[in-house]
């Protein structure tokens, strides 16, 4: 995981690292930060087995009676 | 960005392309049992429904994006919140998407890792992102005669082991098949609303947009044999029983002296399971430089690929964990999502039509 995070920086760095700090787009690179910085979070909690980090799934684990009851309710082969 | 150009005929490829995507491995509408041949033709309509609704929005709109449309025909901060919802859809979708490609994919390569698998085919498509769209639209174009030279090869080899009595009695269930049509209707067939992001960059979209629905049709009819042909070689309960059920019909078959039929088909897999994560991948990049205002899409691709890599590693470690929860689930939120925003805008585009006609206002982005 480190590993895989080091190369899409170093790419980044790389393709598009010195356009973007020669056009000094502010809102480009606030972005582009924002990405790293949620992605690089991500990959820590997750290498380093934290569990800080929410995980999206719970959020969709949520709908899980739902759908039970929906397939339930038609009779669906589970 | 150069290359952002499409034609009718490459868009509807990449239409084709995302409609089979992950579903031809899979067993879409498996639970409606003998029924989901029927599921699959009641679940198309909407679908078909969805490209009724994206050409319309698109004709009304030439050349300008969803979520620009969106902004106009519900306000800014209600476009912006459902284009954000949206979007969030597409980042679920990707990371499914990419799970169920990398679990297919060691099934047949156990010694490849996920560690190399997912990023390997992020940056695969992240390139394809960085050629454009018109290069986009030309893999497509060529990806099609491969992809159906394959799936009728597998057909005519599975067909060899069919039995059809395993199809008997049709329509035993009414519940079932409505159910099995809800699911159908949600994954595959609404998932084609990503195409949306797309057609601002069709050129001929107004002489040949029949050919969007003639691919769409190809597509289902595609479901709908492979769902009698899976059905009557495997039959129902192992339909729902095994994790790739086409996989597992062409395995069953026996060849002459051949051994391993199925690796012949890797192919058919990794192009159609890439060509969705490519165009998914592509449609968030789309979708958040337009909502974010972004003069550029290149320096987000990179970015956006990293955090689609750790978000679906961080997600689901395991496919025990995964399979029986996803399958119950991502077929209502594809439905619910893509259907409700599509509509939305369509029907605040009508009705800002009926009043525009009543007030006899002249609004310059409503073109026809």
């Amino acid at each position: 995981m480190l590993s895989l995070m080091i190369i899409f920086i170093l790419l980044f760095s790389i393709i598009e690292g010195p356009g973007l700090v020669k056009r000094k787009e502010e809102k480009e690179i606030a972005v582009v930060a924002f990405l790293f910085l949620v992605s690089l979070t991500y990959g820590m909690d997750f290498v380093l087995q934290l569990h800080l980090m929410p995980n999206p799934k719970s959020l969709i684990y949520n709908l899980l009676p739902v759908a039970e009851q929906i397939s339930a309710f038609f009779n669906l082969m589970q | 960005m150069q290359n952002t150009y499409l034609s009718t005929w490459q868009f509807s490829c990449m239409l084709f392309l995302t409609l089979l995507g992950n579903a031809i491995s899979l067993a879409p509408a498996g639970g409606a049992g003998r029924d989901a041949w029927i599921a699959h033709l009641l679940g198309s309509l909407v679908g078909l429904f969805l490209i009724y609704a994206m050409l319309r929005i698109q004709k009304a709109f030439p050349g300008e994006s969803i979520v620009k449309i969106s902004e106009i025909c519900l306000g800014k901060w209600v476009g912006k919140i459902f284009s954000l919802m949206f979007i969030l859809l597409l980042f679920y979708a990707v990371a499914l998407y990419l799970f169920d490609l990398c679990i297919l994919l060691r099934t047949i390569f156990p010694f490849l890792t996920d560690f190399v698998l997912r990023p390997l085919l992020i940056l695969t498509a992240a390139y394809g992102i960085y050629k454009g769209t018109t290069v986009v639209g030309r893999l497509s174009e060529l990806a099609v005669p491969v992809i159906l030279l394959f799936i009728f090869a597998s057909f005519a080899i599975i067909s060899s082991a069919a039995n059809l009595n395993f199809l008997q009695p049709v329509l035993s269930d009414w519940r079932k098949l409505a159910g099995g049509a809800i699911n159908a209707a949600g994954w595959p067939y609404a998932r084609i609303a990503v195409m949306v992001f797309f057609l601002p960059f069709v050129t001929d979209l107004k002489e040949k947009s029949h050919l969007i629905y003639i691919w769409y049709y190809i597509g289902v009819i595609i479901f709908l044999t492979r769902a009698i042909l899976i059905l009557a070689v495997i039959g129902p309960e192992y339909v729902l029983l095994a994790r790739f059920p086409l996989y597992a019909a062409i395995r069953s078959v026996a060849l002459a002296d051949f051994q391993r039929v199925e690796l012949f088909f890797t192919l058919l897999w990794l192009v159609s399971g890439f060509i969705i994560v490519l165009v998914n991948y592509f449609a968030i990049i789309l979708a958040l430089k337009d909502s974010l205002n972004l003069p550029r899409i290149r320096p987000i691709i990179l970015p956006v690929g990293l955090f689609l890599v750790v978000i679906s590693l961080f997600m689901y470690t395991s496919d025990i964990e995964y399979f029986p929860i996803q399958s119950r689930i991502a077929s209502y939120l594809y439905l619910l999502g893509n259907l409700f925003y599509l509509t939305i805008i369509l029907a605040a585009l009508k009705l800002g039509r009926q009043t525009q006609h009543k007030t006899g206002d002249v609004s310059p982005f409503y073109h026809k």
